[in-house]
Formats: C-alpha cells, sequence, structure tokens
C-alpha cells in the first residue's frame, strides 16, 4: 500500500512515508478494493430481496456517476484510466448503499459524480482525499434533495421485486427521534416476545437505506474482509464502543446499536485506508470518537442517523490522530522523521 | 513537518515617542472630526427622507393590507405601559389610561396640532410610561374595515417585525415582513408570497392552533399563494376558499424551519395578545 | 518600490481577469460567499463595493501626503467607514427599495479586505487618477466575480435567473446553501487558474497583487 497512511496535500514528487500496520499480503490495491466490492454483494442481494429491482437501478446509477467523474479527472490529468483499481466501483456502491430504496436513479448519479470529481479529483485522486468520498456524496444529496432523501422508504417485503411507487413511511431511527421507543417499534414489528425485535433489525426486514437495513449481510461480508486481513477490528469495536456509551442515555439502546448505517460505517466507511489513521491507537481514538458523535447526533442533534457526519468529522482529526501516534524510531539510522 | 518553533517576529518597530504620540493623537481627531461634520451634514439631508420614506410605505402597506378605500382612513393607536403596569392607549382624540382591571380610569383629549413625535412626547409626559407596542385601525366613517396590529418575533438571526392584518371578526387578512435579519435565499423567503401569504384568509382560532410543517410545498398551492397581491383578498378568497381548506397547516420553508415557525409563533402570539386587549378596548375606541 | 504606476487599459483592465480580487487575490471571499445566493444580490452588492472602493481609493490618494503612516490603518478605515455610511445614508433616503434588499450588506463593506489593501498598496503610493483608475478596475473585477457566481449558484441551485424562474424545480439546492458557495468560489477559482495556465503563466503566489 503505497500510498496510504499520511494523507495530505496533492504533491507528484513527494515520498508518501507511513506508518504499520501495512497489508503484507502482496496484494496490490485493486486486488483489495474488488474483494471489498464482492464483500459488498451480499447486502445489495438482500435488498433486492426485499426492496425490489430499484436498489439495483440506484447502485449502477450511483457506480455510473463515480465512474464517470473519475474518467473525466483521468482525462484532465492526461493520465491512463485508474477505473481499474475498482475505488470509484467502491464508492458508487457505498454511496448507494447510504440512500432510501425509493429514490429517483438520476439523484444517485449526480451524487456520485459530485462525490467523486469534489472529494477525490480536485484533491489529486486515490490517496490523496481527506474525506470519505461516499459519505460527502451522500451529504451533498441530503443538502440537495432533502425531501427525496429523507421520505423515499420502501417498506420491506421478501420476494417483491416490483414493488408500488415507493410508501412514503419513516425509518424506525427517524421515528424514534420524533415519536418514541413504542412508536418506533410499532413501525416495523409486531408482537411477539420482549427482544424478538432484534431478530428483525439483524436480518434486515425493516425500512432503512439500500445497504444499512440488514445487519447479518453486513457482518457476512466484513467477516470475509476481516479474515482475508483487509480491515482489522480496531475501529469497529471502538465505534460499537464509543456508541453504546452514549446510547445508555437514551430509551433505547439496544434499538440504537442495532439500527441504521453504525454497522455498514463502522465496517466498511470508517476503515477506508485513506481517510482513517494508520496506528491502532490511532484507530481506536478515532472509532471511539465517531462512536460518540454519532450518539450525540442521534440522541440531540437534527438528524435521526448520525454514523455518516460523525465519520466525517471525525476524517478531518486523522492528520493529527497519525501525527499524535507515530511509533517512537526504532534506530537512528538516518531515517528522516 | 513540525511548524516555526521559536520564530520570532522580525523588525519590531521601536514603541513611539512623545512627540510621535501627540501627532497621530492630533491626526486622528482632525480625520475622525472632518469625517463627523460631514456625516452630521449629510444626515440631516438624509434622514427626514428616510422617514418619510419609511412612513410613505406603512401607509401603503397598510392600505392594501385591509383594502382601505381613498374615502377611508387608518388610524394609529400606541400602547403604553406605566411602572405599576397598567395600560395607557394613545388614539387619535384621546389619551385612555386603564387600570390594573383594565377599566377605563382616565380619559383626556389629545392637543390639536401635534406632530408624531410630540404627540408621544406629550403623552408620556401625561402618564409616565413607556412605548411597548402599537396597531392600526381601518375605517370607514365610523364603520371599522379591520385591524392591523404590529408584532415582534425572534427569527434564526435577529429579531423580525411584522404586521398582521385582521378584519371585524377576526378573520386574518395577512401577514406582512417589515424588518428581518434572516439569510437571503433561506430565513430571509419570509418575506416572499408563498410563506406569508398562508396565513391570510383563516380565521384567528384557525391561526392559534396552526402547526407548521415540513413537507412541500405543493406547485398549485404554491401559485394560488403568490397570485394573492396582485389579487386583493376580496377577490382571491372566493376562488381559494376550499383549497385554504384542505391545507390546513403552515408550509416551513426548505432548510429555514427555525425561521417559519418562529414567524408563526410570533404571529400566532400577536393575534392572542390582541384578542384579549381589543375586548377591553372597544368601547373606547 | 518604483512610483511610476501602470497604463490606464492595464489599471481597468487587470482587475477583471488576472488579477481579480475573488478568484485570483483571494480577497473579499466573505461577500463572495454569503451574498451571491442570487444574481441581483451579487449586483447590487458589486455595484455599492463598486463605488466605495472608488471613492475611498480616489480620498487617500489625494490625502496621502497629510496621513501619518503610522496611522495609516485606522484612517483608512475611516475613509472606508465614511463612504460607506454616506452610501447606506443616501441608499435609505433616495432608494428605499434597493436598501430594503441590500442594507444590510452596505454596512459590511467597511470590513471587506480589498478596499483597504487596495488603498494601502497602490493609492497611498500613487496619483490620484491612476489611483482613482485602479479603484475602477478592482470593483469591476469584483463585481464580475459576483455576477460570475451569483449566476453558477443562482442557475444551477434555484432554477431561476435574476428572480424569473427557467425551470420549476431547484436542480441542485446544495448551491444555494453556504456550503454550495464555497464550493463555487472554488470552482471558479480553479477555472480562473486553468485559464492562465493555458496562458502560459505560472500560477499567482501571494494575496494582494501588484502595486
Amino acid at each position: 500500500m503505497a500510498n496510504s497512511g499520511v494523507g495530505g496535500g496533492p504533491s507528484a514528487g513527494t515520498l508518501h512515508l507511513s506508518y504499520g500496520p501495512h497489508v503484507r499480503s502482496g496484494e496490490s490495491t485493486s486486488s483489495i478494493m474488488w474483494q471489498v466490492n464482492l464483500a459488498l454483494l451480499p447486502a445489495l442481494i438482500w435488498a433486492v430481496g426485499v426492496f425490489g429491482v430499484r436498489p439495483l437501478l440506484i447502485t449502477l446509477a450511483a457506480v455510473l456517476g463515480c465512474v464517470a467523474g473519475e474518467q473525466l479527472f483521468c482525462l484532465l490529468q492526461k493520465r491512463r484510466t485508474t477505473l481499474t483499481d475498482g475505488t470509484a466501483v467502491c464508492s458508487g456502491m457505498l454511496l448507494a448503499f447510504t440512500l432510501p430504496p425509493g429514490l429517483s436513479p438520476w439523484m444517485a448519479t449526480i451524487g456520485g459524480f459530485l462525490a467523486i470529481t469534489l472529494t477525490k479529483g480536485v484533491f489529486g485522486g486515490l490517496g490523496h482525499n481527506i474525506f470519505n468520498v461516499a459519505l460527502i456524496g451522500r451529504a451533498m444529496m441530503m443538502a440537495s434533495f432533502p425531501v427525496a432523501m429523507t421520505t423515499k422508504w420502501i417498506p420491506p417485503q421478501l420476494g417483491n421485486f416490483f414493488p408500488p411507487d415507493a410508501l412514503t413511511t419513516a425509518t424506525p431511527l427517524a421515528i424514534l427521534k420524533e415519536k418514541g421507543f413504542e412508536a418506533a417499534l410499532a413501525s416495523f414489528y409486531q408482537g411477539g416476545g420482549e427482544y424478538d425485535y432484534l431478530w428483525r433489525l439483524a436480518l434486515g426486514l425493516r425500512p432503512g437505506s439500500i445497504g444499512e437495513v440488514s445487519v447479518l449481510c453486513i457482518l457476512l461480508g466484513a467477516a470475509f474482509l476481516l479474515l482475508r486481513g483487509i480491515i482489522k477490528l480496531w475501529i469497529p469495536l471502538s465505534i460499537f464502543a464509543g456508541l453504546g456509551l452514549v446510547s445508555l442515555l437514551s430509551t433505547a439502546p439496544l434499538l440504537h446499536l442495532f439500527s441504521g448505517g453504525v454497522w455498514l460505517g463502522a465496517f466498511f466507511m470508517a476503515t477506508d485506508y485513506v481517510t482513517s489513521p494508520s496506528t491502532p491507537k490511532g484507530q481506536i481514538v478515532f472509532g471511539v470518537g465517531i462512536g460518540l458523535l454519532t450518539g450525540l447526533i442521534r440522541l440531540y442533534g437534527g438528524y435521526p442517523e448520525g454514523i455518516c457526519y460523525a465519520i466525517l468529522l471525525m476524517n478531518i482529526v486523522v492528520p493529527a490522530l497519525n501525527d499524535w501516534f507515530r511509533p517512537k524510531r526504532v534506530s537512528t539510522m538516518g531515517v528522516p522523521s | 513537518m513540525s511548524g516555526c518553533q521559536g520564530c520570532k517576529p522580525k523588525n519590531l518597530s521601536p514603541p513611539p515617542s512623545g512627540r510621535d504620540l501627540v501627532k497621530i493623537t492630533i491626526g486622528l481627531t482632525i480625520v475622525c472630526l472632518i469625517s463627523a461634520a460631514l456625516l452630521g451634514g449629510l444626515y440631516s439631508f438624509t434622514e427626514p427622507a428616510k422617514l418619510r420614506n419609511g412612513k410613505a410605505r406603512e401607509a401603503a402597506t397598510l392600505r392594501a393590507l385591509l383594502e382601505v378605500p381613498e374615502t377611508g382612513r387608518i388610524e394609529e393607536i400606541r400602547r403604553y405601559l406605566t411602572n405599576d403596569l397598567r395600560a395607557v392607549y394613545l388614539t387619535p382624540k384621546f389619551l385612555i389610561g386603564l387600570d390594573e382591571n383594565g377599566i377605563e380610569k382616565t380619559r383626556e383629549p389629545v392637543p390639536e396640532g401635534l406632530d408624531e413625535q410630540k404627540r408621544d412626547e406629550w403623552a408620556r409626559a401625561r402618564q409616565p410610561s413607556r412605548y411597548v407596542g402599537r396597531f392600526f385601525v381601518g375605517k370607514q366613517g365610523e364603520q371599522v374595515l379591520g385591524y392591523v396590529v404590529e408584532g415582534v418575533t425572534t427569527g434564526y438571526k435577529a429579531k423580525v417585525r411584522f404586521f398582521v392584518a385582521m378584519d371585524g371578526q377576526m378573520n386574518l387578512r395577512g401577514v406582512e415582513i417589515l424588518e428581518h435579519e434572516e439569510d437571503p435565499g433561506l430565513g430571509g423567503e419570509i418575506v416572499k408570497r408563498y410563506f406569508k401569504n398562508q396565513f391570510a384568509g383563516r380565521s384567528a382560532d384557525e391561526v392559534q392552533g396552526i402547526q407548521v410543517v415540513k413537507d412541500p410545498l405543493v406547485a398549485e398551492w404554491k401559485a394560488a399563494l403568490e397570485s394573492l397581491g396582485p389579487t386583493p383578498l376580496s377577490a382571491w378568497l372566493p376562488q381559494h376558499r376550499e383549497e385554504l381548506g384542505r391545507h390546513k397547516v403552515i408550509y416551513a420553508i426548505t432548510g429555514s424551519t427555525i425561521s417559519s415557525q418562529a414567524v408563526t409563533t410570533g404571529v400566532q402570539k400577536t393575534i392572542a395578545n390582541f384578542r384579549k386587549r381589543l375586548e377591553l378596548l372597544k368601547g373606547a375606541l | 518600490m518604483s512610483v511610476t504606476p501602470p497604463t490606464v487599459s492595464v489599471l481597468l483592465t487587470r482587475g477583471l481577469f488576472s488579477e481579480n480580487p475573488v478568484f485570483r487575490l483571494a480577497l473579499s471571499l466573505c461577500p463572495a460567499v454569503a451574498v451571491t445566493t442570487a444574481v441581483e444580490n451579487g449586483l447590487m452588492l458589486g455595484i455599492a463595493v463598486f463605488f466605495v472602493q472608488v471613492l475611498s481609493s480616489m480620498t487617500a490618494s489625494i490625502f496621502k501626503k497629510w496621513i501619518n503612516p503610522k496611522i495609516r490603518i485606522p484612517v483608512y478605515t475611516i475613509i472606508i467607514a465614511l463612504w460607506v455610511t454616506v452610501m447606506d445614508m443616501l441608499l435609505a433616503a433616495y432608494f428605499p427599495s434597493t436598501y430594503e434588499k441590500v442594507g444590510l450588506y452596505v454596512k459590511l463593506i467597511v470590513a471587506f479586505a480589498i478596499i483597504i489593501s487596495r488603498m494601502e498598496l497602490f493609492a497611498a503610493k500613487n496619483p490620484v487618477l491612476p489611483s482613482t483608475f485602479d479603484g475602477v478596475g478592482m470593483g469591476l473585477g469584483f463585481l464580475l466575480a459576483m455576477l460570475l457566481a451569483g449566476a453558477f449558484r443562482e442557475l444551477l441551485g434555484n432554477g431561476s435567473f435574476f428572480g424569473y424562474p427557467l425551470v420549476h424545480f431547484q436542480p441542485l439546492f446544495l448551491l444555494v446553501l453556504p456550503a454550495g458557495g464555497f464550493f463555487t468560489i472554488g470552482l471558479i477559482m480553479a477555472l480562473f487558474n486553468w485559464v492562465d495556465l493555458l496562458r502560459g503563466n505560472t500560477l499567482p503566489k501571494a494575496s494582494g497583487g501588484h502595486g
């Protein structure tokens, strides 16, 4: 991984030094990225299974937008295409996963295009972005299409491939924020024992964004990446620790922990090499910060879901974290600090 | 990688000597005096014009809100509060003082021929009090056409001053924003027809309990709201009464829920207070 | 520092592109972000700034021999404040409808970096007529910047131009929000830099511009 670690300004000639942990399996960036894309497929398949064919269209649209943006910048910089490294496709998929399943696909294309050009392109391309590309795309779309982004939810139905035009229900977290725990529960689960609703949340039978509904499918992909050594557990565990702490202040701690994009964000977005710290200590601080911020935004902020902005805010701190937690020099043989 | 540690600012100039200080002080004083003289001179020309503009605009707004015909007139009633919290009202003809229970206690005629400012001073001299608000009555002959109440609320940024116009049966005729410091394009949209006209035509009771919602404004209703203004309310209302009945909420401005809610709450409070006070004053007017 | 000023045509035109105060000298970015939500707002403020810039530069140049260098910054500020207040009073008295829209921003012109920077860098050292032309050039450049940014944001963010709706939806509402303002300024700046590179020049090094 030549370009990971020290995020910073665009400079073609300087050498990027970074400190471990490096992936030592000898894999290239593109190989890793395509494995990440593979790991995202279970969640996409589940989404198509319960929400119909629209999530697939949205995902394709978002990927198209990202690919277009990436290609534009390759053209402007007069270099061979970088599409084969899989990062544009990955950003497109992740962006799509944060969108409501009833959204018009063209909005996703615009979002993907803006995300790649303004987050990655203008900063210099792969390895130079400060912020997570997919999340900036989502933030921009949230600002540009506020009504569509908050109302186009679809109630999940197994095997219903062509659902009617999106019915505007609300997500459990949104109802939790406005009307409280009982109402949130009633919105997607009727009857059963005290903790049975957790099973529905874990499986993914509730309204939500394309990629966030099924905790199990996310875990499936995450397990694959963990086994291949592509991601480590520091960041995700720290995020849940931080969120768990803050959610004790709420009326429904378990609903918080099992809901929403926390799982998607913790395993796939916060662990992005370019925008996260490179040392375990830094990663723990990063993760705890994200968890705390997510909880605070959910409970006291204006949005029902906070993981998106929490990660973006902590992205800003990453260079500082890398600086503070730099491992000490082992030898003094001419290695510059 | 690390910043400039221990950098010292270069070339610190020596502190000014006594003579220098005197020169500096004199220089600045002269500049300030000249500027003050210029500005003061210009002020004496422009301030009266500015006030005249303000008054003219206000009068035009009031006449439009109440649809006062040429033969009608607008009367201003100012409200003062004494130190022991009794209300005092200055109408065009009388200065009326109320006691703690709101019963009329004193009434004296206002001297003729005083301009606005002098009337205000006279009123506060006769009954030591401070100015707290005002409202207007539109009249034709002795018949009351309607009321316009001035209200203030705190918006997203600073105070928002507005008029609420009502007819004799306490139905709203409209809301006009007079002053605000909200962001253009966001909170600043409260002056636009598609927002402020959402109050017009509703009864005071309906407005009292109305909710502000974040739902989007339907295109047809928006077009209808935009047409009120060029079309006076008396012509607009019969055409759109049914639509008004279907939209029993205030649609907030996209991205400015706080400003929208602030204006709504301000209007509600203003109406509530005014209705209370009008009861007491009806006889006196 | 050489005192022979550039030619009149250079003075009048360099503020438009090569030394555009907003997009090349990176001055007065606050109003560029805040007031450009619509073309009309940008136009009004641009015109107001234009007048204040010309008058302030002229005044600073006329009195340059009498201004004690040790207190030049407060004196420049007073000069700008003087003209801003004059503008404010004249607008309030004789152009009330314009004043309603722009009044709030006219008062803020005192703090704009561009005006005091031109007084310090140019008017303080040059004769009256060139200083006036410099003020005109920079004022026009600022006006152009406001119009460009305002047009971009209003067209793409609100679907309208000068208040007249061109399309009946909002293409990208993000542009009307403050974040969009920052992106707009950055993008147009990049555009100016790119055009400059195409013309064979290097990128500018520091803000403030030439004397």
